[in-house]
């Protein structure tokens, strides 16, 4: 580096050691006067700066890679040389204003930030920046659009600046020189210019919108008359795209509410919204200008029912005329898809691929959003399906696709996943980790799609403005559930004891049941016992009274007689007679025989000895 | 939105005289007691009639500090007026303005109009410079001068009104070189439409011109 540094002191003429600054102090401030001093000197100065290596560079290991930075910061460290430079900017000299602003430019790739804000501070410093935009030289206006591209980028103040002094103005007047859309490259550095002035600057936008600039990008969309040219060139196409996203900027959803309904309502009263929806119709438009210019219309008439109507009645030029949601509906839809990908493909809704299906279905919740109007009519839409078969309603093929692409799991199985296979402990902190993820803050941060991709694609900003609504209910959901399902364990747990406490209550009860139900047969034999033994001692007590009558009066023969054969008998048979018949009374009589028989066989005994009594 | 004549106007003055709040009373016409500090600066715009003719008014309003003065500078060359504002309740404000003028003479073009403001005129009780001596550095330095209140709009309507009238006279007077555009003054569409993009084209060649012999 060395080497370089003493060439560079030599080759300005400054070889002095030890004094501050190099030579280009020296030359640029004394040898103001004397053009092609200067001239060489500021392209020196450039090569040395010069952001890409130089061919023979790339082979020296003696030079960094970072040559070119390293030389900046040394030039830069006295803010005095930028001074000197811009300065330089006054100079009309063809040569020496060329060589100032390719130096600066060289400046700004190295060191962005720092050239930012010293240039900024410097009185008139972005002023005369500005004042080159009208060079009479292309040359030299041509390079500062360069120079004020790189010198506006991620600049608020900066912007603001360039914005005052009538950049806008003078930037549409180079467009329409140029020729618009069909200009060439420097319609398009036009283009990136603005888009840098307006991107995330309310107060630019705000100028953009007061100052009717809305009204003068008009003739960039003017679609060619029909069949004029199918070939869009290249710089056509970058062209068109810059024009879509200056569009998307002033309506990107991340501006003010105000601005962005400020700016859709001057759309469409201008005609641009008429004019974007023409490129819709148009034929022969290259894909990707497409699929940019739906999304813009997507935005343009995003949350404002007058845009939305007007998009719901443009007509497809088609003979005869229908409404083009409905005529393009299946055209339009497979437009939104994933960047780089075969439009001629099937239509998003149709097509099994579950991206397409999404991007199909958010144009079609943007074409709806709060517009009921728009809802009735698109219900009616018929979608042709093959060639030959039937059409389709469009919820129908909405319905169809839930079911394809959506297999969703039953609620129940979907718990027993969670809390059996995985674990609440697991979900709860994968679903927190979804917040942490790089696509999430990306996609968080940006309201617009900007994916070249389809692999970069995971969530959009939607997503993550829903899921940080739902966070807290999905957990707390899951909380919920996970104990809703402790709970009937719990009970049932709870009835299983109860039940088996009841069971065993029930079998006690069953024994006593038993028990008592014996007791009581028991008790009524014992009645029945008593009642016989009652009754014995009654017929006792008759016998002995019939004996004691007998005796006074003489016994009858007959009876007695009867009697005589068994003892037993005799008792059962006066009984018999007295009652009637013996022969009702057997197995009473059997069963008092078998448990009363000693009593029975005392009984004889006494009426044994009352036959003896009698006998004798 | 057709408009006969665009002035750019810059307001310009101490931090917290409340120039934010100014602005805001004339573009939306509703007060905000407590108004961040101004980054940089704020564009605002509003068309107000002056002699039967529209007259789009575009109001950048810078921040106030130290900080951002050479930002503030960028603003003098193009605007056609200024509002130099200071807060009656605060003497140092007032006493700053001296600065505040000689910024605005190295950077501005000569015919810019300044229109000196005293604001907060709701707060008399609190006033520490009398609407006298306004009045007095006013004529002494040549300006316009009127006491305002962005509270309760008192004067806030006339103070951008008087100086689009002072820059409509100035124009009549051919005072003002209407086709360049660095005096902060334009013509409305309706007035250029013919001479569009020749003329146009014209001033572009002319400005690059006069900045290669300065």
């Amino acid at each position: 580096m060395d080497f370089l540094k003493s060439g560079l002191k030599t080759v300005l003429g400054a070889p002095e050691p030890g004094h501050t600054p190099s030579g280009a102090e020296t030359v640029l401030e004394l040898d103001r006067a004397d053009n092609e001093t200067i001239n060489y000197a500021l392209d020196t100065l450039n090569n040395v700066m010069f952001p890409t290596q130089f061919e023979e560079e790339e082979d020296n290991p003696h030079v960094p890679m970072n040559i070119g930075e390293q030389f900046t910061e040394m030039f830069i460290k006295d803010h005095h040389n930028i001074q000197l430079v811009l300065d330089l900017l006054d100079e009309f000299d063809f040569r020496v204003r060329l060589s100032a602003v390719q130096l600066l430019t060289s400046l700004l790739t190295n060191r962005p930030k720092d050239i930012q804000e010293i240039i900024l501070v410097k009185p008139m410093g972005v002023s005369k920046m500005m004042d080159l935009l009208g060079d009479p030289r292309e040359v030299i206006r041509n390079e500062t659009l360069l120079l004020l591209i790189k010198l506006t980028r991620g600049n608020a103040n900066i912007q603001k600046i360039v914005a005052f002094e009538n950049a806008f103005d003078r930037l549409f007047e180079i467009v329409s020189t140029e020729g618009y859309s069909d200009g060439g490259i420097i319609v398009e550095d036009c283009l990136l210019l603005m888009l840098n002035l307006l991107k995330n600057n309310s107060s630019n936008i705000n100028f953009f919108k007061e100052g009717s600039y809305i009204q003068k990008m008009l003739p960039m969309f003017n679609t060619p008359d029909e069949a004029e040219d199918y070939g869009w060139s290249p710089q056509k196409v970058s062209n068109v795209h810059c024009m879509l996203q200056i569009v998307r900027t002033l309506v990107s959803p991340s501006n003010a509410v105000q601005i962005i309904s400020n700016c859709q309502k001057i759309m469409k009263n201008v005609g641009l919204l008429d004019a974007l929806c023409n490129i819709l119709m148009a034929s022969g438009v290259p894909a990707d200008i497409l699929t940019e210019t739906i999304n813009t219309v997507g935005e343009v008439v995003r949350g404002e029912v007058n845009n939305q109507d007007f998009l719901g009645n443009v007509m497809a030029p088609s003979n005869p005329p229908r409404p083009a949601i409905v005529m393009r509906g299946p055209v339009l839809l497979p437009m939104l898809p994933v960047p780089q990908r075969d439009v001629a493909d099937e239509p998003g809704l149709f097509s099994s691929d579950v991206l397409s299906n999404w991007f199909a279905a958010v144009a079609l919740m943007h074409a709806l959003i709060d517009n009921p109007g728009q809802k009735e009519l698109l219900l009616r839409v018929l979608l042709a399906t093959n060639i030959g078969s039937a059409p389709v309603s469009l919820l129908h093929q909405c319905t169809v696709t839930l079911q394809q692409t959506t297999k969703l799991q039953p609620k129940d199985s979907m718990k027993q996943l969670l809390l059996k296979r995985i674990g609440f402990e697991t979900f709860s902190a994968k679903l927190s980790e979804v917040t942490k993820h790089e696509l999430y803050n990306k996609a968080a941060k940006h309201p617009q799609l900007r994916v070249k991709m389809a692999s970069e694609i995971l969530i959009d900003y939607e997503f993550c403005k829903l899921f940080k609504v739902l966070e807290m209910n999905q957990e707390n959901g899951v909380q919920e559930q996970n104990s809703e399902r402790a709970s009937p364990d719990a009970t049932l747990d709870q009835y299983k004891c109860l039940i088996r406490q009841q069971d065993a209550r029930l079998q006690e009860l069953m024994a006593q049941v038993e028990g008592l139900l014996q007791h009581n047969h028991q008790l009524q034999q014992d009645a029945r016992l008593q009642e016989l033994m009652a009754q014995v001692e009654g017929l006792l007590q008759h016998n002995h009274q019939l004996q004691v009558q007998s005796s006074g009066a003489g016994p009858p023969a007959g009876p007695v007689q009867v009697a005589q054969p068994a003892a037993g008998r005799a008792a059962t048979g006066t009984d018999g007679a007295g009652r009637g018949t013996a022969a009702t009374q057997p197995p009473a009589a059997g069963t008092v025989e078998r448990s009363g028989a000693a009593r029975w066989t005392s009984t004889s005994g006494s009426a044994g000895s009352w036959t003896r009594g009698y006998r004798n | 939105m057709a408009y006969a004549y665009l002035f750019k106007y810059i307001i310009i003055g101490d931090t917290g005289v409340g120039k934010s709040c100014l602005l805001l009373q004339f573009t939306d016409k509703r007060f905000q007691p407590v108004h961040d500090l101004t980054i940089g600066v704020e564009f605002g715009a509003r068309m107000i009639t002056i002699d039967g003719k529209q007259i789009k008014l575009q109001i950048w309003d810078t921040a106030g500090q130290e900080a951002f003065r050479s930002i503030t500078r960028s603003y003098y060359r193009g605007a056609a007026g200024a509002l130099l504002v200071y807060d009656i309740t605060r003497r140092d404000t007032f006493n700053h303005l001296t600065t505040w003028l000689e910024d605005a003479r190295q950077h501005s073009n000569s015919n810019m109009v300044i229109m000196l403001i005293g604001n907060k005129s709701d707060l008399e009780s609190r006033r520490e410079v009398k609407k006298e001596e306004g009045e007095a550095f006013a004529r002494e330095h040549g300006l316009v001068f009127m006491e305002t209140s962005a509270k309760t709009a008192a004067n806030v309507e006339e103070a951008f009104i008087n100086t689009a009238k002072e820059i409509y006279e100035k124009i009549q007077e051919g005072v003002f070189d209407i086709n360049n555009e660095a005096n902060g003054i334009k013509i409305g569409p309706q007035h250029s439409t013919a001479a569009g993009a020749g003329g146009a084209g014209g001033a572009g060649a002319g400005g690059a011109a006069g900045g290669g012999c300065c």
